[in-house]
């Protein structure tokens, strides 16, 4: 009772302004809640602080060496204040911790009408899987809906971090693991990745908007669900939005530590580490992106790209990006040749069917993006399509 | 018992009396007190691996269920016998120099060096035979009913791991070499040290250059070959060096413990190669098929699901499954596996773990054993000075101690 | 070293021979047993390690003063803040006081001739040397960028050259660590001579007693974790790679349980150096030693039972936390007795404020900042935001650099002229003191508001990547605090640099020190400054560690002398002892 009803409002005049330095903007329910509790620590913190430096001052400047100044006899143990000093703290830490741990069970609690976002945490990158199956990396909700983050990581330890809402969890590969907010405000917060996770863990971050209404969120859900019709505006897309431009630019230049740009990749030859030569065609950049290691260019050794399998990129965006990376080559000719829009999706058909052929699971391309990511049970590993796309490349 | 006290009234300064000790006792109390809280340190370290074990055996009991029964609970039943022989014999030796009989003392002393050494061969027969069956640690688990395991990753790993070791023992001759040629007063240990960096050096590099050309059959005569050629070197080595510092008895003994271990372990080593080799042949005239029959049958579902998609996924036994959790992981995997529930490389990890590094303790106890019996040759303990014996009795106990642990827990489940 | 054998002799009351000069081979060096010249070894090594990992910790602080980075890249940059994490955490703040002051003034404050196994203690810093230019060099070749804490599967994946050797590495250090702590236990319970029983100890030894047996039962644990992440990098055996249906939970918890009491092999012996330099500096019993012993002990036991707080968000089990979360308050009592027994020890003192308390009132105000904060982590709810960012960096750095490094400092500053004879400028010490406050305050409070505001750790630059930058009120905000913090970073240096410069030129030009200058009445100041090779003349007569009123200032020596009634005033009859 006294934690729940007292307390609060014991605090809550003097907290705000001191929270509001401390923390920037809170924008939802759970964030109140913390920044109450940490303005009530930082008046605790306060309290003893003053206490113990402005008692260390006093007796500093009272007691300093000086002519005529000398020590004086004083009991060099008390059992009382021994007691005081160890029982006060001892009850306003216990104080401290029914409080947080109150405060914990409700964030690790999430409200049974959650909206559940699925999360996948990959170097470098989150992205969201929505239960309509849209894919996006940026998280998107709703005002005063509470929201359940699924979250699964594809490499290393990562953690999802959303300052506004102050939650945090750990993205652990091998289990999944959860948290939830409810936002209070539209806008547009800050998004980061809290664990270390290499390289570019600084550059892991995103951003989440908070929509004002269903409508205005439902709408943005069927945008991005519904690909472009031109593969190649949706291929320009996907580079963006599956970070493909964080490494790879356009123009034919190389980014520092990154791979090598699309401007050079279609129609060429290259050059592989360890001898050999592949030509870039279709195969060479499906082969690229499930696996990069197994093909690496000269001049770029030691840059890991990470693979992107069929739960990060899925078919028909391979055809888009293909599409996109085949019109930056120097020889495309637009437009004017009739339609690169139906040769594209030709060529991409007979892989298509290749690797039907070999596994019964493949999910239709057409009909359905993907069932949710959360559910998924593709239990087909990915070498073998890989294996058959790279014969393929082999034999012309 | 063993633990009785120097006596008390021995006024005169022994010639092993440290300066910084008031008394003998003192001396022989602050070593004990060492030794005690040095076995604390290594409970501890033995007991992240237990940890390891009880976790894993919590959420994978039918791995545990199905791979402990490729251990053979014989040959384990044996080296615990042999290692509760060696600790009876580490206590009677104490008790020996308590009393000051000499003589048995050293007897004892080199009992249990011998007995050491046939732990050790039996382990390496153990060691051998789960090698060429592709019964190792997780990524390199490769088992397959009736056929040959792929070593290739197993001998990868060991290749990358000998030139792991070739860097090490590279520093440690170097720095011993600068060390060594800076200074006069330590030339011979740091000589000595480099030279052992050499030996390990070399050895790895040769295992590492091997390893990738042998089939597995040579590759484990290697290791038997290679096991006792390393043993039987490092031995005269040693013993031509503390030779060459004189003619003494301390220095004769010490080359009586290496010996002694080298023939323990060439005992062991053959005693239990005629038991599996008999083993072996009885079971093929029962079971024309093989021994590990209804190990495999044992394996229960999981086993015959993971069986079917070795098969498909062909002659690299990749398999395909992932955790429960559903996972994919986008780098390229080493997901081996043979046949088995699955993982059931986890338990050969943490076999190989535990037992590893209770063999690097064996190795360590002959090394202070062989330490232990120069001294007593020539003459060090007497019952008002036997600290060291006792001190290293106590170790042996721990390292004995932790094989009784280690046996239940890996030999005999269920 | 020898600069300071010259003058020696002059003052006449002194033997000519100490532990510096009775020998001066580099073998003489190389190859001692004497606990004192292993402790000055440990000194000299220990400082470069912290002068190592200071240049790194700057060249961190220039890279954040853009937001987009201004030195390195993404990798350097991890690269960098690994190896500043690494150094100083296990070559210098885990042996800085116990190797280095632990090893010189233990056996000299319990009145013994030497720590009970002295070529033990001469292999430990040698693994220690051994260690650290293992660890060094494979972290400078091979580019190791897993963080400090080497967390799986990041560090199983990457790379496995400098994941081995590091933790060879660190596994090295270990054993230099054990063999430490295990020589100060057995020489504290085995080696007191008569009259020196449990409570008339100094209480610095009481805290290096409780590291002692902290690094005794965490370090083996640390060994493990090490030794099977070296296999899960080489062999992939699959004990902490999901990959391979490990469990990367398991490791934290593996590291953690050992990594969590280091934190206290860390600040403890600090605590000591303030328990015994207060009462010293106050001309005052120290206050509740009973209870400020004890507690050394409380925070050694529950230090191994809250491993589990940093890992509140790592997906352990609620309960797990709940339980951490408890345990960890248990902690910050037994810490805060220790706080409020030094604050009663100053009341109706005598306050000298030489530069050792300068450094000790440093310490308190510091320290209290670190422990205070520590109630934002520990309790579950406000930790959630704040794990992992800045405001972690900020509350460690209290603690660790706030509290062991001031702590370090104050100890040198008041133990200098007893180790090497010479006494230093008073008014160049303080203003050390004084920067170093300044320095550090400016540099890590702001970054309490870096966290707050949600700063991660370890990042390279805080502009957000391309398409998704971080919103622009907040990169203001950062590159405000990380510029504020990144100016007092080069005060700090500056007032670290004439710490050096301070204690340096006294072994050149320091007036030659008195035998007890501050007016100590633990053991050590009953020695000669330096002490000669065996310690003590004579057998030294246990008293109270902490009575004061027999002692009177001398201006002649420039030091404190004791009155007859309790003990003979030094005299010039003492022959140079050249006891071998």
């Amino acid at each position: 009772m006294f934690a729940n009803h007292l307390l609060p409002a014991l605090i809550n005049l003097p907290a705000l302004p001191l929270a509001g330095f401390w923390f920037g903007e809170a924008a939802s329910t759970g964030a109140q809640d913390v920044d109450q509790l940490f303005a009530l620590i930082n008046w605790m913190c306060l309290f003893f602080f003053v206490l113990i430096i402005g008692m260390m001052c006093v007796f500093l400047f009272k007691y300093m060496k000086r002519d005529g100044h000398k020590e004086e006899w004083s009991p060099s143990h008390s059992n009382m204040l021994e007691i005081v000093w160890s029982v006060i703290p001892t009850l306003l830490v216990a104080l401290l911790f029914v409080l947080g741990f109150k405060g914990f069970i409700d964030m690790r609690t999430p409200p049974a009408n959650a909206y559940d976002i699925g999360v996948t945490a990959y170097k470098w990158r989150f992205q969201f899987d929505y239960p309509n199956g849209a894919q996006d990396e940026e998280l998107h909700a709703v005002v005063g809906q509470p929201v359940r983050l699924v979250q699964q990581s594809n490499d290393v330890l990562h953690s999802l971090y959303i300052p506004a809402f102050r939650t945090k969890m750990d993205v652990v590969p091998g289990r999944y693991t959860y948290q939830w907010f409810e936002a209070t405000k539209a806008g547009t917060y800050d998004l980061f990745c809290a664990e270390y996770c290499g390289k570019d863990h600084s550059n892991m971050n995103s951003n989440v908007v908070i929509h004002e209404t269903q409508a205005e969120f439902d709408a943005w859900l069927a945008k991005i669900n519904t690909p472009p019709d031109n593969p190649i505006e949706w291929g320009e897309q996907l580079y963006t939005r599956k970070g493909c431009k964080q490494c790879h630019s356009t123009d034919g230049t190389a980014r520092p530590g990154g791979g090598p740009s699309f401007q050079e990749t279609y129609g060429k030859t290259h050059q592989l580490i360890g001898g050999g030569t592949v030509v870039g065609n279709e195969n060479y950049i499906l082969d690229s992106l499930r696996k990069p290691q197994s093909q690496i260019r000269t001049g770029y050794k030691g840059i890991t790209m990470p693979a992107f399998p069929r739960s990060l990129v899925k078919d028909k965006e391979v055809d888009a990006l293909i599409a996109f990376i085949k019109s930056l080559s120097p020889d495309y000719v637009p437009e004017v040749e009739t339609v690169p829009e139906v040769e594209t999706p030709e060529e991409e058909g007979t892989i298509q069917d290749e690797v039907a052929t070999e596994s019964a699971e493949e999910p239709e391309p057409e009909e359905e993006p993907e069932v949710e990511s959360v559910e998924k049970t593709d239990e087909m590993p990915d070498e073998e399509p890989e294996e058959s796309a790279k014969e393929n490349g082999e034999t012309p | 018992m063993s633990a009785t006290t120097p006596h008390a009234g021995d006024l005169h300064a022994h010639r092993f009396h440290a300066h910084h000790f008031d008394t003998q006792e003192q001396q022989f109390q602050a070593g004990k007190l060492g030794m005690w809280l040095f076995l604390a340190t290594e409970v501890l370290f033995f007991s992240g691996m237990f940890c390891a074990y009880t976790i894993y055996r919590v959420i994978h009991p039918e791995v545990f269920a199905f791979a402990h029964q490729f251990l053979d609970p014989t040959l384990g039943a044996a080296n615990t016998l042999v290692l509760l022989v060696s600790s009876l014999s580490v206590a009677w030796a104490v008790r020996c120099a308590q009393t000051n009989k000499q003589g048995m003392l050293l007897a004892n002393l080199v009992f249990t060096v011998l007995c050491a050494g046939i732990f050790m061969g039996v382990k390496s027969v153990e060691y051998t035979l789960k090698f060429h069956e592709g019964l190792l640690w997780r990524s390199a688990y490769s088992f397959v009913e009736g056929s040959h395991p792929d070593l290739g990753p197993a001998h990868e790993q060991l290749r990358q791991f000998g030139l792991v070791s070739l860097g090490i023992g590279a520093a440690i001759v170097v720095l011993g070499m600068l060390v060594g040629v800076g200074l006069r007063k330590a030339r011979g240990l740091f000589l000595a040290v480099a030279l052992i960096g050499i030996l390990v050096g070399s050895v790895c590099l040769a295992r590492a250059g091997v390893v990738e050309e042998m089939t597995e059959t040579q590759m484990g005569q290697m290791l038997n070959v290679g096991g006792y050629a390393l043993a039987i070197g490092l031995g005269s080595l040693i013993t031509g060096v503390i030779l060459l510092g004189g003619e003494n008895r301390g220095a004769r003994w010490a080359f009586f413990a290496i010996a002694a271990t080298v023939v323990g372990l060439g005992a062991g080593c053959l005693a239990a190669n005629v038991y599996t080799a008999n083993k072996e042949a009885n079971a093929h005239s029962t079971h024309a098929h093989s021994t590990h029959g209804e190990a495999a049958s044992a394996a229960g579902e999981q086993h015959d699901v993971s069986h079917d998609e070795t098969h498909e996924a062909g002659s690299q036994h990749r398999a395909t499954e992932t955790t429960a959790l559903v996972n994919e992981f986008t780098e390229e995997k080493l997901l081996y596996g043979g046949e088995g529930p699955k993982f059931p490389g986890i338990f050969f990890s943490i076999y190989y773990a535990m037992t590893g590094v209770h063999a690097i303790h064996i190795l360590c106890g002959i090394g202070v054993f062989v330490w232990i019996i120069y001294r007593a040759a020539a003459g060090h303990f007497e019952p008002s000075y036997y600290g060291p014996v006792e001190y290293v009795g106590l170790y042996w106990h721990l390292v004995d101690l932790i094989w009784i642990y280690l046996f239940p827990l890996l030999y005999l489940i269920q | 070293m020898n600069a300071t054998a010259d003058s020696i002799d002059d003052g006449g009351n002194e033997p000519a021979e100490n532990y510096l000069n009775c020998s001066n081979t580099i073998a003489s060096w190389a190859f001692t047993l004497d606990h004192k010249r292993i402790g000055v070894m440990y000194l000299v090594g220990i400082c470069i390690a912290l002068l190592l990992g200071g240049l790194f910790a700057m060249a961190i602080r220039l890279q954040l003063w853009m937001p987009e980075g201004m030195l390195f890249d993404e990798q350097m940059y991890n690269e960098i803040f690994t190896l500043h994490g690494a150094i100083m955490v296990f070559l210098f703040i885990i042996p800085s006081v116990p190797a280095t002051f632990g090893n010189f003034f233990l056996p000299i404050m319990l009145g013994a001739k030497d720590v009970a196994f002295p070529r033990m203690n001469l292999a430990s810093f040698y693994l220690w040397v051994f260690g650290t230019i293992f660890f060094v060099a494979a972290m400078l070749f091979t580019g190791l960028d897993t963080g400090w804490t080497f967390y799986t599967p990041y560090s199983a994946e990457t790379s496995k050259a400098p994941v081995v050797a590091a933790t060879m590495g660190v596994f090295i250090l270990g054993f230099s660590s054990i063999f430490t702590g295990l020589n100060f236990v057995v020489t504290v319970n085995t080696m007191r001579p008569p009259g020196m029983t449990w409570f008339r100890m100094p209480l610095f030894l009481w805290s290096i007693y409780a590291t002692g047996v902290i690094q005794l039962l965490a370090t083996p644990v640390l060994g493990i974790t090490v030794l099977l992440l070296g296999a899960e990098a080489v062999f992939h055996i699959g004990i902490f790679d999901p990959r391979y249906g490990g469990d990367p939970v398991l490791y934290q918890h593996f590291f953690w349980f050992y990594s969590h009491p280091a934190v206290y092999i860390m600040i403890l012996p600090g605590m000591g150096i303030i328990s015994e330099l207060l009462p010293v500096y106050c001309r005052k019993p120290i206050f509740g030693y009973k209870f400020i012993a004890l507690s050394s002990i409380a925070i050694a036991l529950l230090g191994f039972l809250v491993w589990g707080h940093h890992m509140f968000v790592s997906s352990e089990s609620t309960i797990a936390a709940v339980i951490f979360s408890g345990l960890t308050f248990s902690v910050s009592i037994p810490s805060g007795i220790k706080v409020f027994n030094w604050l009663a020890t100053m009341y109706k003192g005598n306050i000298h404020m030489n530069t050792g308390m300068c450094y000790v009132m440093a310490f308190m105000f510091l320290f209290t900042i670190g422990g205070l904060t520590g109630l934002h982590l520990g309790t579950l709810a406000t930790d959630v935001p704040l794990h992992d960012t800045y405001f972690v960096v900020a509350h460690f750095h209290y603690v660790m650099m706030g509290g062991a490094l001031i702590a370090f400092l104050a100890g040198i500053f008041h133990w200098w002229p007893k180790m090497f004879g010479k006494m230093y400028n008073e008014f160049w010490g303080q203003v050390s003191a004084m920067l170093v406050f300044i320095g550090f305050n400016l540099t890590f409070f702001p970054q309490f508001y870096l966290g707050t505001l949600g700063m991660p750790r370890r990042y390279a630059s805080y502009e957000g990547r391309e398409g998704f930058p971080i919103s622009e009120a907040l990169v203001d905000q950062f590159t405000h605090l990380h510029r504020v913090s990144t100016g007092g970073a080069f005060v700090l240096a500056t007032g670290l640099v004439i710490a050096a410069a301070v204690l340096l030129a006294a072994l050149l030009w320091g007036r030659r020190a008195p035998r007890n200058p501050w007016g100590g009445a633990t053991l050590e100041w009953t020695c000669t400054s330096p002490p000669i090779h065996s310690n003590f003349i004579d057998t030294p007569s246990v008293g109270d560690p902490y009575f004061y009123e027999n002692m009177e200032w001398d201006p002649e020596l420039g030091g404190f002398k004791t009155l007859p009634p309790a003990k003979p005033i030094e005299t010039s009859e003492h022959q140079p002892a050249g006891s071998e």
